[in-house]
């Protein structure tokens, strides 16, 4: 896998077709991998693909607007991909997508806690992980530590590609929003409860924003002075306020991806907010974001015979 | 110079907590093992490499109020410091002194808020017998064994499971008169016991002059390549022991409201916008520059200590994987 | 001990339009309580409770001891918060703060001043500072060149005139474009200096202006023959604490409200290029 996707690049590379590419490079500790930029083919030489892999790489795409990229893309990378298209900040012609159907990537984290030491060595074999630490050894199978937006992963085959590298995985048929569900059916004050739980954790270093590929705002409303929206304190209510908005900014613009989740160092339940809200936009609008480029994001369109009434 | 069993220094600790709030290491729900408030003085635990997070945020709070008005008068209010213990840190973590303390108290004018703070905190150092594949303390010099810094520090020997416990400034030793075990006299002998444990942690500058070998790099090549995966979040700089920088803020209205400071990071892109809209680190790549050479350069030009110390969580918070090791290595 | 972040109170004591554009206002406040002194090219910390604090260099001259005078331009929050005041309004301030011009450095030498637009705040307490009679006869000539888009941008009008009619100071004041009844000079900035040609003989030079102009400027006194050291400019960063502490206003390894915001060029030369 690993030596077709360098091939690829290189011949790229080699053939000017490319100038740039957004890939995954080996980490410095066993429990990373680093999503890099690289503008040399000599850079390719650390590619790796693995189950670490979670960063959705289409969150590099509009800072490389106008430049020739080539990118590796996941299920949700390529639907991001195809997001930022619709939002004109990638253009179809500006990149060269090297599709591989993903069959998950692990919670390294949740690994970790539960393996009890430091991760020293990893190794993936088909549905199991050895996981090696200064004084034990252990494996573990891998569906047990895929994170959640992976375990219910419709699209795990990319949805648009130049070139696919592997062979096409079926994507999870049953309801991917259980969590929404069974959200839904709380009380108001349950909800608030649990939210609070999970939000008084939030220390505001932005790392969900950042790495959502969706986030891609000159100017967040959080940075914004004029008119100044929140406190940038650890105020509950602006805690809140960022979160809930954050979550608004992305109906109809989420895949699922779970990259802000996976980013967060206080393990908050990010998803919960947006699970909610993408299901809302599935039953609303019969929509699905970042499948179709042709076809106008949610909530930037109408139709003259809407079922809405709102609208007419 | 004592030795106490856990079930004597924990009672120590609970004794402590008539007139000081105790702050130590406790298994937090998902977070792993972090410095808290105790209410339950059976929740503290002393298994773990290093806390989750340092203590900086107990002695300069994310968010703390500067002062409160109404009616556009400042209320004159002296807000009495808590006082408070904090038990469980880590060598590196303590050594942000030198930057912190330099920043706020030895640099004209001294911030009273952050003085204030520090002098009603009594520092309990524990002293490291397992590190981190990511720590890199020895690079600045400290020793994770260090056994000589904050007011009391210990050892907690493994073998015989007892607590080794000093006295290391005057507070100190009022303290530890409060401890009612044993004396003990074998301490440098059980410290050199684990002196080996830490042969694995890298000192990466060695005795190369780091303001030598960036003067002649602030601009150039290497740059270009290093940040490139960043995404510009504020993790590395939130959890660094030794980052001060604060936005102030203000909190409600004229008749009614207060000035905050808030933890601020320089990796984000609205830290140094002018209000013109121009930015004089318009990029990933002057912000990333700035923080690397703030803690390798600025700061050993200032006060000729490093901005960090070794304590990888950097590294090892880091979604993208920047490694700060790999670029002090490209450096150098 | 003291919380260095509590601002003393002053009142505005007068406020009025300085341009024609009405984006400057000059405020002159009066101290209540507590006073402090300053010296040319420091600024203060402005506060409004609720808004917030903003940096401003003193535009007033150091010999004035019951009040300090700033000129604001209207961009922000805090600084539209500024513009509303009226007189007899309490308002916060924290300084004096930063370095100052080389004032001592300076005595014995002729001394150019080249500013432009509305960065002409902390030059105008520098000529008035020099201007005063107990501190004239310790420096040598003053030239002065100061430029604007148009006449109505220039500020301090009534004074530069002062100026003109004296005998102890060039002025050459210039603007961008020619316009009906401006008789003095047209031109940029940079371009008068080349003109106007000020020899770098035991001389300083003392550059603000907005960054284009000292961009094209800085060539031209260096071609003239000034030494680095002795070109000398007040940079500004966005700036939140004033006293060092919050971080954000580096440029390398100094920070502009302690170690500046008054530098000399063969200083901002050897740091990295973040101006």
């Amino acid at each position: 896998m690993e030596s077709k996707i360098k091939e690829k690049f290189k011949q790229l590379f080699d053939e000017k077709k490319i100038e740039a590419a957004v890939i995954f490079q080996t980490g410095t500790i066993p429990t990373k991998n680093a999503p890099n930029v690289i503008f040399s083919k000599d850079d390719l030489e650390t590619l790796t693909w693995n189950p670490l892999n979670w960063n959705n790489l289409a969150n590099y795409l509009p800072n490389l607007l106008g430049k020739k990229i080539g990118i590796v893309a996941k299920g949700c990378d390529s639907r991001s991909i195809i997001l930022l298209m619709q939002e004109e900040k990638v253009k179809r012609d500006q990149v060269y997508i090297i599709g591989i159907p993903c069959s998950g990537m692990i919670n390294i984290k949740k690994l970790e806690k539960d393996f009890g030491e430091e991760i020293t060595g990893l190794e993936f074999n088909a549905d199991k992980i050895k996981v090696k630490g200064s004084s034990s050894e252990k494996e573990y199978n891998k569906d047990d530590y895929l994170f959640d937006s992976c375990k219910t992963c419709k699209y795990p085959t990319p949805v648009i590609y130049d070139e696919l590298i592997g062979s096409e995985i079926k994507g999870y048929r049953g309801e991917n929003y259980t969590e929404a569900i069974e959200f839904e059916k709380k009380s108001v004050e349950e909800r608030r409860k649990l939210m609070v739980e999970e939000l008084s954790k939030c220390i505001r270093c932005y790392a969900c924003r950042n790495s959502c590929p969706s986030c891609y705002c000159q100017e967040c409303f959080v940075d914004s002075n004029q008119p100044k929206w929140l406190e940038k304190g650890q105020n509950i209510d602006d805690i809140f306020f960022y979160h809930i908005v954050r979550a608004y900014h992305m109906v109809g613009r989420c895949v699922d991806c779970g990259s802000c989740q996976a980013a967060c160092p206080m393990d908050i339940n990010i998803l919960l907010l947006t699970k909610k809200l993408n299901k809302d936009v599935r039953e609303l609008y019969k929509y699905e974001c970042g499948l179709d480029e042709n076809k106008p994001p949610a909530l930037s369109t109408f139709e003259i015979n809407d079922y809405n009434k709102f609208i007419k | 110079m004592k030795k106490a069993t856990k079930s004597d220094f924990i009672k120590f600790l609970k004794d402590l907590s008539d007139s000081y709030e105790v702050i130590a290491p406790q298994k937090i729900a998902d977070e792993g093992i972090d410095l808290s408030p105790v209410t339950d003085f059976n929740k503290i635990t002393f298994d773990y490499v290093n806390t989750e997070r340092s203590f900086k945020r107990f002695i300069f709070p994310q968010s703390q109020e500067l002062f409160k008005f109404e009616n556009n008068k400042i209320v004159a209010e002296k807000i009495k410091p808590k006082k408070q213990v904090i038990v469980g840190i880590r060598n590196c973590d303590i050594n942000n002194f030198k930057v912190l303390d330099y920043n706020f108290i030895e640099k004209d004018p001294v911030d009273s808020l952050y003085k204030d703070a520090r002098d009603n905190t009594i520092f309990i150092v524990g002293a490291c017998i397992k590190n981190n594949s990511t720590c890199f303390c020895k690079t600045f010099k400290i020793n994770p064994l260090g056994v000589e810094s904050g007011d009391l520090s210990y050892l907690f020997d493994d073998e015989s499971k007892e607590f080794y416990i000093k006295a290391n400034t005057e507070k100190g030793t009022e303290l530890i008169k409060k401890l009612k075990c044993k004396a003990a006299s074998d301490f440098d002998e059980k410290v050199k016991k684990y002196e080996t444990n830490h042969d694995n942690i890298p000192d990466l500058i060695e005795d190369k002059d780091l303001v030598e070998i960036f003067s002649g790099q602030l601009d150039g090549d290497k740059w270009e390549t290093i940040f490139q995966g960043c995404v510009n979040c504020g993790i590395c700089t939130f959890y660094c022991p030794t980052c001060y920088c604060f936005d102030i803020e203000e909190e409600g209205k004229f008749w009614k409201g207060r000035r905050v400071r808030n933890w601020d990071s320089c990796m984000f892109s609205i830290y140094s916008k002018e209000t013109t809209g121009h930015n004089p680190r318009p990029t990933n790549r002057e912000r990333y520059r700035n923080r690397v050479l703030h803690k390798f350069y600025y700061q050993l030009k200032h006060n000729d200590s490093y901005g960090c110390v070794g304590c990888g969580r950097c590294i090892s918070n880091c979604p993208t994987n920047i490694d700060i090791r790999k670029i002090i290595k490209t450096f150098i | 001990m003291k919380n260095v972040y509590i601002p003393i109170e002053m009142e505005v004591e007068k406020n009025y339009f300085e341009t024609s554009d009405r984006m400057i206002k000059t405020l002159k406040l009066k101290f209540i309580d507590e006073k402090f002194e300053f010296q040319p090219g420091q600024f203060c910390e402005f506060s409004i409770l609720g808004k917030g604090e903003a940096p401003f260099g003193i535009a007033s001259s150091p010999h004035v001891k019951d009040s300090i005078e700033f000129s604001i331009n209207r961009a922000g929050v805090v600084t539209k918060a500024i513009h509303e005041l009226r007189v007899g309004d309490i308002v916060g301030m924290r300084g004096p703060l930063g370095n100052y011009y080389p004032v001592d450095d300076m005595k014995g030498h002729n001394v150019v001043v080249i500013g432009g637009g509305f960065a002409f705040t902390t030059l105008r307490s520098l000529i008035e500072y020099m201007l005063h009679e107990k501190y004239r006869a310790d420096y040598k000539d003053i030239k002065v060149i100061y430029g604007a888009r148009n006449p109505g941008l220039l500020l301090y009008k009534d004074l530069l005139d002062n100026w003109e009619k004296r005998d102890d100071i060039e002025t050459y004041f210039t603007i961008d474009q020619a316009v009906e009844g401006w008789e003095k000079l047209v031109g940029f900035v940079p371009t008068v200096t080349e003109q106007v040609a000020p020899s770098p003989e035991n001389c300083y030079a003392i550059v603000c202006g907005p960054p284009i102009m000292i961009k094209f400027t800085l060539p031209v006194l260096l071609k003239l023959g000034f030494p680095k050291d002795k070109i000398i400019t007040s940079l500004e960063r966005r700036m939140k604490c004033g006293i060092g502490k919050c971080g954000r206003c580096n440029l390398g390894e100094h920070y502009i409200c302690k170690d500046g915001p008054v530098f000399n060029f063969s200083q901002i030369e050897k740091l990295p290029n973040e101006v």
